[in-house]
């Protein structure tokens, strides 16, 4: 399946899986299933995660506490269709995430005519590491130079001041790189 | 500036990845400190930034440009919950370039579309619970909500009071943040 098929196919489970009833919801996790299992089966492996069963786990049991009134088989429905909604969205997101690559990403962008967006996107992923790297840098030194978490909220606009500062000047740089190679971007 | 300029283009894609930065790297922290009110003041921060870089390039539609820059590259970040998020910077940005093209992207329209942008993180942790828990978990929140009048010496009004004073308190908060990146924008503008 290609990148921009599995994005039309995400936007439609986007639309129904809030909506739908049961029957629905299950014949949509099991097609589902299916396409993960063919397509990205690395993405089936999060379901034996620990840390979501847990979650889920956590999540069913609240569920259960807050509804104490409701006759058992409203409650067995409801959670059904949440974890039926939970599984669904949680398995599309990682075969995004395995499948489709930030280079599928801007061929799609530019496919739907968004052209502005694709050739940012891709300075973007240029970008990305640098401007995370300078961020988690400035943050260390931020949480250094206030020690205390009270003080450190109440100088946050200091601290965003110099994340400014540092991100201009590379986009300074940026501007200078771009306008000596300059050409129309495709 | 317009668009297709080398500045225009570059400030778009170095604030809107600072956007995504921010989300992926402060966001973590945040969560990691547990701060009260951290979904608050990770969109400040993040709202600053972005009207920052809008109020430089001052493009119409440049916000939405860096909103969309920003989600995108949330997918391709660490950690387990991506898309809540991902609607919330696109929601946040749709609202501050609504309010911005409103105002005429005069100055007093930064903050208001910083306070506007910041109203959207509780109602939008709202509409998401819908969204995986069914629109029935607003029925829970009302028995919720009717178990906490019979516990304590409240009425609903008070509650709903409450949830007011939260939203002012946001509201502020993002206007906060408007005035700010007016004033950071200015530090880096070029002078003529």
């Amino acid at each position: 399946m290609t990148a921009g098929r599995f994005l039309v196919l995400f936007a439609a489970t986007l639309a129904v899986v809030p909506w739908a009833p049961l029957p629905v919801l299950v014949a949509w996790a099991f097609g589902s299933l299916l396409l993960g299992w063919r397509w990205a089966p690395g993405a089936l492996r999060l379901f034996a995660k620990p840390w979501f069963l847990g979650s889920v786990g956590l999540l069913v049991l609240g569920m259960l506490v807050l509804l104490p009134g409701a006759p058992p088989g409203v409650r067995l429905a409801w959670l059904g269709r949440f974890l039926l909604r939970a599984l669904i969205l949680v398995l599309w997101l990682q075969m995004l995430r395995q499948r489709v690559s930030p280079a599928a990403l801007v061929r799609v962008l530019r496919r739907l005519g968004l052209s502005g967006l694709a050739p940012l996107l891709t300075l973007s992923l240029f970008l990305l590491p640098r401007l995370v790297e300078d961020l988690q840098e400035s943050w260390a030194l931020f949480s250094l130079w206030v020690p205390s978490r009270r003080q450190r909220l109440r100088r946050l606009p200091g601290f965003l001041a110099s994340v400014v500062v540092r991100a201009a000047r590379i986009a300074d740089d940026l501007t200078l790189a771009l306008t000596l190679t300059w050409r129309e971007p495709e | 500036m317009r668009w297709r300029e080398p500045r225009t283009l570059a400030y778009l894609a170095v604030f809107g990845t600072l956007w995504g930065a921010w989300e992926i790297t402060v966001g973590s922290v945040l969560h990691l400190i547990n701060l009260p009110l951290k979904g608050t003041w990770l969109a400040a921060g993040a709202m600053t930034l972005a009207l920052t870089g809008r109020r430089v390039v001052r493009v119409p539609g440049a916000l939405l440009m860096m909103g969309a820059l920003a989600a995108l590259l949330k997918v391709f970040s660490f950690g387990g919950v991506v898309f809540s998020p991902m609607v919330a910077i696109l929601m946040e940005a749709l609202l501050a370039e609504g309010v911005l093209w409103l105002g005429r992207e005069r100055p007093w329209a930064y903050p208001l579309a910083g306070g506007v942008a910041l109203l959207w993180p509780p109602i939008h942790r709202g509409l998401f619970q819908a969204l995986y828990f069914g629109t029935e978990v607003y029925q829970v929140y009302l028995q919720l909500a009717r178990q906490v009048t019979r516990w304590l010496p409240i009425s609903l009004h008070h509650l709903v009071w409450a949830l007011v004073v939260l939203m002012v308190l946001q509201f502020l908060i993002g206007m906060g943040a408007g005035v700010l990146a007016l004033h950071l924008a200015r530090r880096i503008e070029p002078r003529p």
